[in-house]
C-alpha cells in the first residue's frame, strides 16, 4: 500500500503536501511558502463543493496575474542585518580584460603615477616567498593563502588544502634527496608513485613530476599502467563514460575562453 | 558575360599595340574555319552578334578600363585619388587565375600591398598590445590581414566577380578562375617538404615559425583548414559551390585587395597607402580576448607573479550563492598580496579558479599603452615630434 502510493502521480501528491504544508506553517512569511500560496492559487483544485467539475483554472488574465504575483526573493530586498552573509544582489558585471589592474602596468606607465594611492596600498616589490630553487614548483598552487591571511581580504578558496600543508613546511630538497626520488622511481615504479613518494618526502606531487622527468623506468610498467586504466574504463557505463567526456569536454571549452 | 569558354592553352607571350591586331585576325581565321551546325534554324533564330575580338585574350585590355564603369564607380566609392589610373584599378581586379602573364594579373601589386599591410598591422600590433605572445600575434595578424578578412573587405567595397574571366568581361569585375587554379599563391620562405611536419619529423616551433612560413606563422602550401597539402590543378576535381571553390574566391578577393593597396602606395605614396589601411583595415574592430587558448593557466600565473617579483597569486571567494543548489555561482577573484589581477564567475569553485587564472592573464597580456598609440613609421613624415621609445615587454611567460 505504501508503495503504491509512492507512484502515484506527481499533481495529486503535490496537492496534498502544499495543502499540508499551507496548513502546518500558515504564517511563516518565506520565499518558499510564498511560492507555494501562488502554486496553489495556480493549480491546486479548491473544495469540491466550489468547483464541482474539478479543477478551477485561471481563465481570464486577471486571474493569472493575480496569481503569479510573486514577491522579490527576500535576498534581493535591501539588507537589514549586516552581519553575516555573503550574497549581493543584484550582482555587477564581470570586469573586462582590458582593464589593466595596477600591479601589471609597468614601470613607465603614466597611469602609475597618476594613480599614486595604489602606489602605497600595492605591494609590488614584495618578493615572492623564499625561493629555494628546488622546492620551487611545489609553490605554484593557486588556493594556499600565505601563513599570515589578511583579514581584511575575503576568504581563500582552498580546494588544495593538502599541497597548502607541503608548502608551508618549506622543506629544503636536496640534490641528494632528488636522486634519491630518481633512483626509487627506476627501481620500483610500481610501489614509488607519484602520490606515495610525495607523502613520504614531504613534498607535493608535482615535484615528484619535475624531479622524475626524463627517467626511463622499465617497459613493463608502462604495458601495466596501460592495462591498469583500460580495464578500469572498460567497467564503466554509457552513462559514467558521457559524464567524463562532458567533463573533459567542458574544461577544454572554459581554456578556450568558450564557457 | 557567361561564355564557356575554349579549352585552349593560354598563350605565353601576349602582345599589345599593333601586334595583337594580327594576332586577333589569325584567331578570327582559325574560329572562321571550323563552322558548327548544332541544327539551329539560323533563320528563325539569327545568329547572335558576333562576340568581339578581345573575346580570345584571358582578360580585358587595359583601354578598356576608361569605358567601364563599374570601375569608375569602384574607384569612386573608394575616394581613390585622381593619380591612381582607372587602368592599374583594372589590373588590381585581374587574378593570377585568370591571366598568367605578370605583366597583365595583380601579383607584383598584390606583393607590394600585402608587404605594406603587413607592416603597419604588426607595428601597430606591437605598439598596441606590446605584451602578445606570438601565437596571439599571428592569429590577430591573420584576423586582420589575411585571406578571409580581406575577401570580406572585397565584398564590402561592392566589387563583384566574373562568372569566368575573359577578354570580353567587363573591366570592373573582379577576374578569377576557379575551375583552371593556379599553384596556390604566399609570400613567405616555403619549406622543402610539408610532408615531414605533418609526420612530426620535423619540430615546428614558433621561432621556427618566425624564420619559415608566412607572415601568418602559416606553413606555404599547406591548408590548415583541411590539415593538408593544397592539391595542384591537375588533382582537383571541381564543382560548384565546395570548399575549394569558395578557398580559390578568397584568395582572388584578398589579392585584389592587396593590389589596390599596392597600387595606392605605388601611385600616391606612402602617406596616401597608410591612410587607406588605417580606413579599410585597421579600422576593423576584433576582439583579441577571444584569441586566447590556455593549457595551465594556474601555473602559467604563479610562474608570472614569481618572474614578476609580484606575492604568489590566491583565490578567494568573492561571492557565491546556491552552494547546495543544482545551479550555483561562484565568483572567485585571483589577488596577488592585496591587489586583484582578476576575477571570473561559474558554477563551480574550480572552474571559477581557473578562468580567474585566465583572465588575470589575459589582463596581463592584453596591456596597452593606450588607444591611439604612436607607431615607428609617423616619424617618417616630416616634422614630428620626437620619438619616444615604445613600450617593450621582455617576453613570454615560460612554465613547465
Amino acid at each position: 500500500m505504501e508503495a503504491h502510493l509512492v507512484r502515484r502521480p506527481v499533481a495529486s501528491c503535490c496537492c496534498r503536501l502544499l495543502q499540508s504544508a499551507a496548513s502546518a506553517a500558515p504564517a511563516s512569511g518565506s520565499g518558499m511558502q510564498q511560492l507555494i500560496s501562488a502554486s496553489k492559487r495556480l493549480t491546486i483544485t479548491a473544495s469540491p463543493a466550489a468547483a464541482p467539475g474539478g479543477a478551477r483554472f485561471k481563465s481570464s488574465t486577471s486571474r493569472t496575474k493575480r496569481a503569479l504575483n510573486v514577491p522579490p526573493e527576500p535576498s534581493f530586498a535591501k539588507r537589514q542585518d549586516k552581519t553575516t552573509g555573503i550574497i549581493f544582489n543584484p550582482p555587477s558585471s564581470s570586469p573586462s580584460v582590458f582593464n589593466t589592474p595596477f600591479k601589471f602596468l609597468p614601470k613607465s606607465d603614466p597611469r602609475r603615477r597618476a594613480n599614486l594611492p595604489s602606489l602605497f596600498t600595492s605591494s609590488t616589490t614584495t618578493k615572492f616567498g623564499p625561493t629555494t630553487g628546488l622546492a620551487g614548483p611545489s609553490s605554484i598552487t593557486i588556493g594556499n593563502p600565505p601563513e599570515s591571511d589578511d583579514p581584511t581580504l575575503p576568504p581563500a578558496v582552498d580546494p588544495a588544502a593538502d599541497i597548502a600543508r607541503y608548502r608551508t613546511e618549506k622543506l629544503a630538497v636536496t640534490p641528494e634527496m632528488v636522486a634519491e626520488i630518481r633512483r626509487l622511481r627506476v627501481e620500483d615504479p610500481w610501489t614509488n608513485s607519484g602520490v606515495a613518494m610525495a607523502q613520504r618526502f614531504n613534498v607535493s606531487h608535482s615535484f615528484i613530476r619535475y624531479a622524475t622527468r626524463g627517467i626511463r623506468v622499465q617497459k613493463e610498467y608502462y604495458d601495466d599502467l596501460k592495462k591498469w586504466k583500460e580495464d578500469k574504463q572498460a567497467r564503466w557505463g554509457p552513462r559514467r563514460r558521457q559524464a567524463r567526456e562532458d567533463r573533459a569536454r567542458r574544461l577544454g571549452m572554459l581554456f578556450r575562453g568558450e564557457l | 558575360m557567361r561564355t564557356s569558354r575554349p579549352d585552349q592553352p593560354f598563350r605565353a607571350v601576349r602582345h599589345q599595340s599593333t601586334s595583337a591586331l594580327a594576332l586577333d585576325s589569325a584567331l578570327e581565321a582559325t574560329a572562321a574555319d571550323e563552322p558548327y551546325d548544332d541544327g539551329t534554324d539560323h533563320v528563325r533564330f539569327p545568329p547572335l552578334e558576333r562576340l568581339p575580338n578581345a573575346t580570345k585574350l584571358p582578360s580585358p585590355l587595359p583601354e578598356r578600363a576608361l569605358t567601364s564603369a563599374k570601375l569608375a564607380a569602384l574607384h569612386a566609392r573608394l575616394s581613390l585619388p585622381q593619380k591612381l589610373p582607372l587602368q592599374t584599378l583594372a589590373r588590381a581586379l585581374v587574378d593570377i587565375s585568370a591571366d598568367e602573364n605578370p605583366l597583365f594579373n595583380n601579383v607584383n601589386l598584390a606583393f607590394v600591398g600585402q608587404t605594406i599591410t603587413h607592416y603597419h598591422v604588426a607595428e601597430w600590433l606591437m605598439c598596441r598590445y606590446p605584451r602578445l605572445p606570438m601565437t596571439i600575434m599571428y592569429a590577430a595578424m591573420k584576423a586582420y590581414a589575411g585571406d578571409e578578412t580581406l575577401h570580406s573587405v572585397a565584398r564590402s567595397w561592392g566589387v563583384e566577380s566574373a562568372a569566368e574571366p575573359g577578354g570580353e568581361v567587363d573591366s570592373g569585375l573582379l577576374q578569377f578562375s576557379m575551375y583552371k587554379p593556379v599553384s596556390h599563391i604566399g609570400f613567405g620562405y616555403g619549406r622543402k617538404d610539408n610532408s615531414r611536419v605533418e609526420q612530426g619529423r620535423w619540430r615546428r616551433g614558433i621561432a621556427n615559425r618566425v624564420l619559415f612560413d608566412d607572415d601568418f606563422g602559416e606553413q606555404i602550401g599547406y591548408d590548415t583548414r583541411k590539415k593538408a597539402q593544397i592539391p595542384t590543378s591537375s588533382q582537383r576535381t571541381f564543382s560548384y559551390g565546395t570548399e575549394e571553390t569558395r578557398a580559390a574566391a578568397e584568395r582572388a578577393h584578398a589579392a585584389a585587395v592587396r593590389a589596390v593597396v599596392g597600387s595606392v602606395y605605388a601611385h600616391c605614396g606612402r602617406e596616401a597607402g597608410k591612410a587607406f589601411i588605417r580606413a579599410h583595415i585597421l579600422s576593423r574592430t576584433i576582439d583579441v580576448s577571444t584569441l586566447f587558448e590556455f593549457k595551465s593557466p594556474v601555473v602559467e600565473l604563479a610562474r608570472l607573479c614569481q618572474r614578476e617579483d609580484f606575492e604568489p597569486p590566491v583565490a578567494r571567494l568573492l561571492s557565491e550563492t546556491g552552494r547546495l543548489s543544482r545551479t550555483p555561482v561562484f565568483v572567485v577573484g585571483i589577488f596577488s598580496g592585496k591587489d586583484k589581477l582578476g576575477e571570473a564567475v561559474a558554477g563551480n569553485l574550480d572552474h571559477a579558479r581557473y578562468k580567474a587564472a585566465m583572465n588575470s592573464l589575459k589582463s596581463w597580456y592584453l596591456y596597452s599603452p593606450g588607444e591611439n598609440v604612436r607607431v615607428p613609421s609617423e616619424m617618417l613624415v616630416e616634422g614630428s615630434k620626437a620619438w619616444e621609445p615604445t613600450y617593450i615587454d621582455i617576453g613570454e611567460i615560460i612554465h613547465g
